[in-house]
């Protein structure tokens, strides 16, 4: 017997205003969403994803002050109406960082959280997490610490943490923004496995490649409003998103390009270009791609030679013998596994850490003495690489964005003069020309990360280091970032971002286990299997795509004038 | 569910597996006998105790000695302070460190060390001592959701409870973003302790120095906001009372323990209680005198 209604969530008219804000943060929104359904929310920052997905959940007007009206109905069920533990086991809202969320250092407790909220009896708890853990896989992980789980485990745990609650629907908010590709995959075949058994996904996510290959209809918001519906695959779709200024998915552009239907899932694509795959296609595509090493013939600026690094004088080494140089000009992705070493290789090279063994030669002097527990004098500064942490935030500390930039300059001891200067140049040049007097972190996710590039550019040093630069960033977010970017600056960026790697690196080095065991260039990448898989990387839907029709480009632009012709 | 999941993953040490309802109260009964507690000797034993508890503990060696070294700086420090500036009366001049001497017309009294001066610091030195190895060791050897699973027992609100292992959760993480941002204060300049390093400047040293707690804080309140609303979408209510979980069991070993625990403390409290009503003058049994002699002397 099947009693339930077909509409999961039905939002009629609905608008919220914040307390103390004048204009609505959502306005006359009116949607259905069918049980079992996946579907997107897209739209620019600001545009209302997170607080439609607040009022979807019933934490608007629960937990948020402010004015609503209109009416979500879950299920037939005015959450205005609804008590918070009734919610609860109705709906469940997964969110970008899983540490933020974990409540507690046991994974069974975590799971068990929900439940005692509940008020439900020990043994219904213990059969609750049991069945929870069993449904994204981390049953093993029961008696483990929380801090002994990866990035892509504790999502699960936490969505873990909802299931055992039963929720017929779940809300997810960038929930892959913070993790690397195979645990995004991860993540989200075990989103797929809960909408086959019946749950309703509404995500919110910026990594449009994965979730548009799984999603049934996309929701375009603007300004707070709704501007369109339409599902992945459909043309109305590229108008829509053209409206709203969004940037379509990788494969669904290039379709577009061709005058297709912008199918988000390579078969479908494959099936609607009428191409078939060539049986050498891979063989084709690895010799298109063998083309050697990178090579380039400008000035050495930076220089790794047997360097080694272990945290503790008898502990494992976390860095083994690695030598590479870095030239003038050139752009290298430096990728690998969560834990093989790569934050450290950048904060030895920056002079965070002390090599155990090695040199480090940046510019003509040796840098290898040159780190924080020694260097005194801050004219010698420049002679280490720049490196940005991957939290952007932690180094930003001062009131506005011209006195992040002016800080370098002037401890440096430049003149005023010079520094302004140096302030209008840098801004001009990263795009904060207009932002100089805004507070630093008041300011966009994006944004923050320039102020944070541009201050460190203010050390000019010849070499920049940045770490994970596209985690919780959307594609144009990465893109004007290695814009802005001056063309003679050595960048060395730490990523998993397959599609970063191809549009803004002439290199890669990959690091496993501490080991340099790759230098090649990114199609040289591509085309290795075992290097991808030892890298923990995927290939997004488009290199899928080219793959297996056996191309060369890299890049929408790339690969369209190559299906053109 | 075994119950190894909410146990410490560490590996259970014996003060990492008792009872934290245990745990708990004896914490409470130390902090409350080292308000009653006066005798040196008395707050002596009671140091001892905890000292012996937290043996219980693992931890590495160099936690180990930056624990000796910090209660030895307690204790130093409050014997030398009270020594020297002790000044209740009567009191006892051990050496005289500077004499009392003429300043241009002003008479400068000198420097003293006084006995009664180090006795009340060597009493003030193990009072908190005594306190912070039992905070340490309940705090240490408790994995939060069993701490929560005790203050839920013990009847604490849920908003305090949470908030309590919220905390314990969180400090660590805060800590290290401090660390991270002083790292960046140095990979932006090269400032080596990550504040202005400008001797001459202190007021610009301690403007750079609170500027540094800015993004620490700020990371702390997107923290807690996420915090708040994953734990709001999943029916967290401050104002409601549930059973506590994982389900506590004390084995009887736990049990009698417990019982003699707070026996012992009430039965000392009732001592000095007493003692303290006779020496003001309000209660006077002769019957109790032994009982008087007893709590002068040693509590």
């Amino acid at each position: 017997m099947n009693d339930q209604p077909s509409a999961a969530i039905e939002v009629e008219r609905l608008s919220f205003t914040y307390a103390g804000r004048e204009q609505p943060a959502v306005r006359e929104l009116s949607f259905r969403i069918r049980a079992g359904e996946w579907v997107v929310l897209a739209g620019a920052t600001g545009s209302g994803k997170s607080t439609l997905l607040r009022a979807l959940a019933g934490l608007i007007p629960h937990h948020s002050h402010g004015r609503m009206e209109g009416s979500v109905r879950l299920f037939g069920r005015d959450t205005r109406a609804t008590s918070a533990s009734e919610l609860a086991s109705t709906v469940g809202l997964v969110l970008q960082s899983p540490d933020d969320q974990l409540t507690s250092t046991s994974v069974a407790a975590e799971v068990a959280f929900g439940l005692v909220n509940l008020g439900l009896p020990t043994k219904e708890i213990s059969a609750g997490i049991a069945a929870a853990l069993a449904g994204v896989g981390l049953t093993q992980m029961a008696d483990r610490s929380t801090a002994e789980l990866s990035g892509g485990q504790k999502q699960r745990l936490i969505v873990a943490s909802l299931l055992a609650m039963r929720p017929r629907v779940l809300l997810v908010d960038e929930p892959l923004s913070q993790l690397d590709p195979v645990a995004a995959d991860e993540l989200l075949s075990t989103f797929d496995e809960l909408r086959a058994a019946g749950m309703t996904i509404v995500a919110v996510e910026h990594r449009l490649d994965e979730m548009f290959a799984k999603a049934d209809r996309v929701l375009v918001l603007t300004d707070g409003g709704l501007l369109g519906e339409a599902s992945p695959g459909d043309p109305a779709l590229t108008t829509l998103f053209d409206k709203a200024r969004l940037r379509l998915p990788d494969l669904p552009q290039v379709m577009h390009t061709l005058g297709k239907r912008p199918m988000p899932r390579v078969d479908d694509a494959l099936a609607m270009l009428a191409r078939r795959e060539s049986r050498d296609s891979h063989d084709s595509y690895s010799r298109s791609n063998s083309d050697g090493a990178p090579r380039s013939n400008g000035k050495v600026l930076l220089s790794s030679k047997q360097l080694s690094f272990a945290y503790t004088r008898r502990g494992l080494p976390v860095l083994r013998d690695v030598s590479f140089d870095l030239r003038d000009g050139q752009r290298t992705a430096l990728v690998g596994p969560n834990g093989a070493g790569k934050s450290t290789l950048l904060a030895v090279l920056a002079g965070l850490h002390r090599p155990t063994a090695g040199t480090i030669v940046c510019g003509d002097a040796n840098a290898s003495d040159n780190h924080v527990a020694r260097d005194r004098d801050r004219s010698q500064r420049t002679s280490r690489p720049g490196l940005v942490l991957q939290n952007p935030d932690l180094m930003l500390f001062c009131d506005s964005v011209r006195d992040e930039l002016a800080l370098a300059p002037r401890e440096r001891g430049l003149d005023e003069r010079a520094v302004d200067i140096m302030i209008e140049q840098l801004a001009g040049q990263i795009g904060l020309a207009n932002e100089l007097d805004s507070a630093p972190l008041a300011l966009s996710q994006g944004q923050r990360l320039r102020v944070a590039v541009a201050a460190t550019l203010a050390l000019d040093s010849p070499v920049l280091l940045l770490d994970e630069p596209t985690m919780g960033q959307d594609a144009d977010q990465v893109d004007r970032l290695f814009a802005a970017l001056p063309d003679d600056q050595i960048v060395l960026f730490a990523t998993h971002d397959v599609r970063a790697i191809t549009r803004h690196a002439r290199r890669v080095l990959v690091l496993a286990d501490g080991v340099l065991i790759a230098d090649c260039t990114p199609a040289q990448l591509l085309a290795d299997d075992e290097l991808l898989a030892k890298a923990r990387l995927r290939l997004p839907p488009l290199l899928e795509l080219r793959r297996r029709l056996g191309l060369a480009g890299l890049t929408v632009e790339a690969l369209s004038r190559e299906l053109e012709s | 569910m075994s119950a190894g999941a909410f146990t410490a993953a560490r590996g259970a040490a014996w003060l990492e597996d008792l009872d934290p309802r245990m745990k708990l109260c004896w914490l409470a009964c130390v902090s409350l006998l080292s308000v009653v507690l006066d005798s040196v000797v008395g707050l002596g034993v009671l140091c001892a105790l905890s000292s012996v508890v937290i043996t219980g503990l693992r931890m590495p060696a160099r936690a180990w000695g930056l624990l000796g070294f910090v209660l030895a700086a307690i204790v130093w420090g409050t014997i030398l302070s009270q020594g020297l500036f002790y000044a209740a009366e009567p009191r006892t001049t051990l050496v005289t460190l500077l004499p009392p001497w003429n300043l241009g017309g002003w008479q400068l009294g000198g420097l003293r060390l006084y006995r009664e001066g180090l006795t009340y610091g060597l009493a003030q030195s193990l009072r908190m001592i005594a306190v912070t190895l039992a905070g340490l060791a309940v705090c240490l050897s408790t994995t939060p959701p069993r701490l929560l699973a005790a203050l839920t027992w013990l009847r604490v609100p849920s908003a305090i409870g949470f908030m309590t292992v919220a905390s314990l959760r969180f400090v660590p993480l805060v800590l290290g973003e401090y660390q991270t941002v002083r790292q960046a204060r140095w990979l932006r300049s090269g400032a080596r302790q990550g504040i202005n390093t400008r001797p001459w400047q202190p007021f610009a040293q301690m403007r750079v120095g609170i500027a540094l707690l800015v993004p620490v804080i700020a990371a702390a309140l997107r923290r807690a906001t996420a915090l708040a609303t994953s734990v709001a979408a999943r029916g967290f209510d401050p104002a409601a009372r549930h059973a506590p979980y994982p389900p506590l069991r004390m084995r009887l070993a736990e049990g009698l323990a417990l019982a003699a625990l707070l026996a012992t403390t009430g039965a000392i409290v009732a001592a000095k209680v007493l003692y303290w009503l006779y020496v003001g003058e309000m209660y006077y049994r002769p019957t109790l005198r032994p009982l008087y002699e007893l709590a002068r002397s040693w509590m």
